[in-house]
């Protein structure tokens, strides 16, 4: 009898044993993921803003010579109040090269939506590796990131010179990792 | 004729030895496994705070000239980390042919972690690079 309550009491033992290791172990796992998308999501966002910053400082080759692409992009608009699709076409080019790194696996947007002088929305959008024009609201940007299972975003405020006024626009950044459907929305024109 | 067991004072609980071994085992390798993760991941988390910090100091404004990238290496010092920067145009690889770079390489038996930042470098004229960043301890 005595053996018997020996092993009893091994295996009672046993159970707690292994049941504090599995909590153990989980409850590390979970800390380890959590931290390492945290990590991750942060990552992009210094990437995404990095990249917007150098492609406002990239130079520009001009007839007229070179500038960097926010000056360039403030004289575009001051000609008719509003983002030429020249000006959008210049964007799309350098931000190709900027998030190249990124553009196989995330698609990524990056909209100017105008917040006081008009109504303007529009943006570059590249998406499965192809780069868009894109144009849709800020208030039709879930309906877009209705098909990532989710997104990371980045945004501030650029103000552009128009003829008598300044425009505001909110510059969006949306880096979403890529399920390769373009939005109706976006074309390649 | 019956033969009896191994029972005596201590002989009984033999048996019992093997599931307390079993759970001691079971315990303490769950245990060092949760260590190494929590270690490893708070070693992450401080070495991508060093990565961006680094990469940040170049990066700030987006736009990087040799000068400043030669400034920056040699006056950084609020990094816990040691650090390799470079600045290259390819796309793959990581610094195999560096247009600029300064500091050490990471051996490979240290932990490192890698970053790479878009950055408008030149002089006067300001075409797409990247910069990349080794962090290690």
């Amino acid at each position: 009898m005595k053996g018997i309550a020996a092993i009893t009491d091994a295996l009672l033992f046993l159970m707690v044993a292994s049941l504090a290791a599995v909590i153990m172990w989980s409850r590390a796992q979970v800390y380890g993921n959590h931290y390492a998308f945290a990590v991750q999501t942060r990552l992009l966002k210094t990437y995404s803003i990095s990249a917007v910053k150098a492609m406002f400082q990239t130079t520009v080759s001009r007839t007229a010579g070179n500038d960097y692409l926010l000056a360039y992009l403030k004289e575009d608009h001051i000609r008719n109040g509003e983002i030429s699709k020249e000006a959008l076409g210049i964007i799309k080019d350098t931000a190709e090269k900027y998030f190249e790194p990124l553009s196989d696996r995330y698609d990524i947007y990056i909209m100017f939506f105008q917040t006081r002088g008009g109504k303007q929305n529009v943006g570059v959008g590249i998406i499965g590796g192809k780069s868009y024009y894109c144009s849709f609201s800020d208030t039709q940007l879930p309906e877009v990131l209705s098909v990532y299972p989710q997104s990371y975003s980045a945004q501030g405020l650029v103000v552009l010179p128009a003829r008598n006024e300044l425009h505001q626009y909110n510059l969006v950044i949306i880096v979403a990792p890529s399920v390769g459907i373009v939005p109706p929305h976006c074309s390649s024109s | 004729m019956r033969t009896r067991g191994f029972i005596t004072t201590i002989g009984s609980d033999i048996p019992s030895v093997i599931p307390i071994i079993v759970g001691l085992m079971t315990f303490f390798l769950a245990f060092a496994s949760a260590f190494y993760t929590l270690n490893r991941t708070d070693m992450l988390i401080s070495l991508s705070n060093d990565a961006i910090g680094v990469g940040q100091a170049f990066v700030e404004d987006g736009l990087l000239t040799p000068d400043e990238f030669e400034y920056v290496c040699n006056n950084l010092t609020k990094v816990n980390a040691r650090f390799y920067a470079c600045v290259d145009e390819e796309r793959e690889g990581f610094c195999e042919n560096p247009v600029q770079e300064c500091g050490e390489r990471a051996p490979s038996s240290r932990y490192f972690l890698r970053l790479t930042l878009p950055v408008a470098y030149g002089t006067g004229f300001y075409t797409p690079h990247y910069l990349r960043v080794e962090v290690w301890r």
